[in-house]
């Protein structure tokens, strides 16, 4: 396998925009992502769209307005993981050698199309008696909570701290601070999850060019290096595991690391998966920064926030920055993208040089979840 | 604002509602056998209101399946599933109170997870019969069977609940 490199991000400002369509929202995003790699359109050779809730062939409509149809293009689904997806589709061709430079990109539109919290499918058992997203996180929380004495105000401290990070990042939905008794009484929504600390639903893209490092310095003197890639499934519920815990991230990220070299002590900045305030206190654990349990105390403790120890989602996350499902994937790796070229702004990490993007799709009968994704990128 | 956990200082937080004005769905013990069922083949409730849940077990791979299966999950075949059912209590795995959820249900609801340790099954379920307050993890729950507390326009439908049984010594 070759390595592969990103050359450019685009990403739009998220927020709600009922009146903006699908096409709307990601050409822009495209168009600065093409434009920031340096890479001359008509040299992409493969594109690869993640999105959930749009029309068929989603990626060729947004295409045919920049003129670039004609190349192999590829739609592709995994709930919240679908722009990680996407990614990923093309890395791998570019590093087994089908091809030098790709476009990965991710849209939604949501805002025409959902009020309040995503109905999931209700064909399907536990959804048909009253289960979506919050609730089951909320139940994640309630276990958390009862094993390891997680409180209810470190479960508030998530949000508090990627909303106050977002407000040095203009693309993100709210950029505004919360305090913790602001969090702990916006409403209820599912005990203990209140509203602030559910991610948003929202409108959104983002996209990344994709080069093999050895073409690379034709067009860009900051290549990122792609040092680990990937997209695994959790298992069935035949066997019941421990909820409070991700045995999918847990996979997921060992393969990652195996992948890189490296060691969760060897990152400078995550941008995790933190759709629900418990989100990121489990995947602290279960991406190996802090023993099992020790979630809620490590992001008491203020090592998450940037300037600390090991800063999580300086973007303001999924929880601020907002969360259009096909955009985030590739929105979590732009962060990264400009993380490490020192480009954040207010929102910089120091000498940034290993980052990891985690996204978990999830939503499918009961099961830990549908899909996640791990990127992880060094200059 | 106190500090620590609520729910275990048996504090109500002023951020929730009464919790006591839940609405108890009344147990229709005499007629849930003849309303309509929320899904076919998942369990059966007899007149007085008693009942268990439909599973099956794949006899060559020991696993036991809920809702029943046509095809074992492991060996992909079916010559060796048994029919057989659950009527016992389980233990509360996890549990939440929802107040913003599905559309057709009256809020708030209760749900939760019940584990049966034998069989190895994990069972969702609306949780009943108390206030959220007294629901604990690890706590003792029966099976009951209730009409589902679907809004005004959602019909009426029977589905399977637990309720905690209630310890003995407390009043």
């Amino acid at each position: 396998m070759r390595e592969v490199c990103v050359l450019g991000v685009g990403m739009s400002r998220f927020g709600k925009f009922p009146e903006k369509d699908l096409l709307e929202l990601a050409v822009p995003a495209v168009w600065e992502a093409i434009k920031d790699s340096g890479v001359p359109a008509k040299k992409i050779q493969v594109a690869y769209c993640g999105n959930v809730m749009g029309k068929h062939c989603l990626g060729q409509r947004i295409l045919v307005e920049l003129g670039l149809t004609g190349i192999e293009i590829v739609n592709v689904e995994n709930a919240c993981s679908s722009g990680s997806t996407a990614f990923r589709g093309v890395w791998a061709l570019i590093a087994s050698g089908a091809y030098d430079i790709g476009l990965a990109f991710g849209a939604e539109q949501m805002s025409q199309k959902v009020e309040g919290a995503i109905q999931l499918d209700q064909e399907d058992l536990e959804t048909g008696q009253g289960l979506i997203m919050p609730t089951l996180y909320a139940m994640k929380a309630n276990r958390h909570m009862q094993r390891f004495g997680t409180t209810r105000e470190q479960l508030a401290l998530v949000s508090v701290k990627n909303h106050a990070h977002s407000c040095h990042n203009p693309r993100s939905q709210y950029q505004k601070t919360f305090t913790l008794e602001q969090v702990l009484h916006s409403a209820m929504i599912a005990d203990p999850l209140t509203l602030y600390q559910c991610c948003p639903t929202g409108d959104g893209a983002s996209a990344a060019i994709l080069c093999a490092k050895d073409v690379a310095a034709c067009y860009q003197s900051k290549p990122i290096t792609i040092a680990a890639s990937v997209l695994l499934s959790g298992r069935t519920n035949m066997e019941p595991s421990e909820m409070a815990s991700s045995e999918l991230t847990r996979r997921a990220s060992q393969a990652a690391y195996d992948m890189a070299g490296i060691g969760p002590q060897d990152l400078d900045l995550l941008e995790v998966h933190d759709a629900f305030t418990i989100g990121e206190i489990l995947h602290y654990e279960n991406l190996g920064l802090c023993p099992p349990g020790e979630g809620g105390r490590l992001v008491e403790s203020q090592q998450t926030w940037i300037g600390g120890r090991i800063p999580v989602n300086p973007s303001g996350g999924l929880l601020s920055k907002g969360h259009p499902l096909g955009a985030t994937g590739i929105a979590q790796i732009a962060e990264i993208v400009w993380q490490l070229r020192g480009e954040a702004g207010g929102r910089q990490v120091e000498n940034a040089k290993v980052g990891l993007a985690h996204c978990m799709g999830g939503g499918v009968g009961g099961v830990d979840g549908a899909a996640c994704a791990i990127h992880i990128l060094k200059r | 604002m106190p500090r620590g956990d609520h729910r275990q200082r048996g504090e109500i937080s002023i951020c929730r509602p009464d919790l006591r004005q839940i609405r108890r769905p009344w147990l229709l013990r005499l007629s849930v056998h003849k309303m309509e069922v929320f899904r076919e083949g998942l369990f059966e409730v007899r007149e007085d209101g008693s009942g268990h849940l439909l599973t099956n077990r794949c006899e060559r791979c020991g696993i036991n399946f809920f809702p029943r299966r046509k095809k074992c999950i492991r060996c992909y075949r079916s010559d060796r599933l048994k029919d057989a059912v659950i009527s016992r209590n389980g233990k509360l795995y996890t549990y939440a109170t929802v107040y913003q959820g599905l559309p057709a249900f009256v809020t708030p609801y209760m749900i939760g997870y019940v584990d049966f340790e034998e069989e190895g099954l994990r069972v969702f379920a609306q949780l009943t019969g108390c206030t959220s307050d007294e629901l604990e993890v690890g706590g003792e729950m029966e099976l009951v069977f209730e009409e589902m507390s679907l809004r005004e326009g959602e019909g009426k439908k029977v589905t399977y609940k637990f309720r905690p049984v209630p310890r003995k010594g407390r009043l």
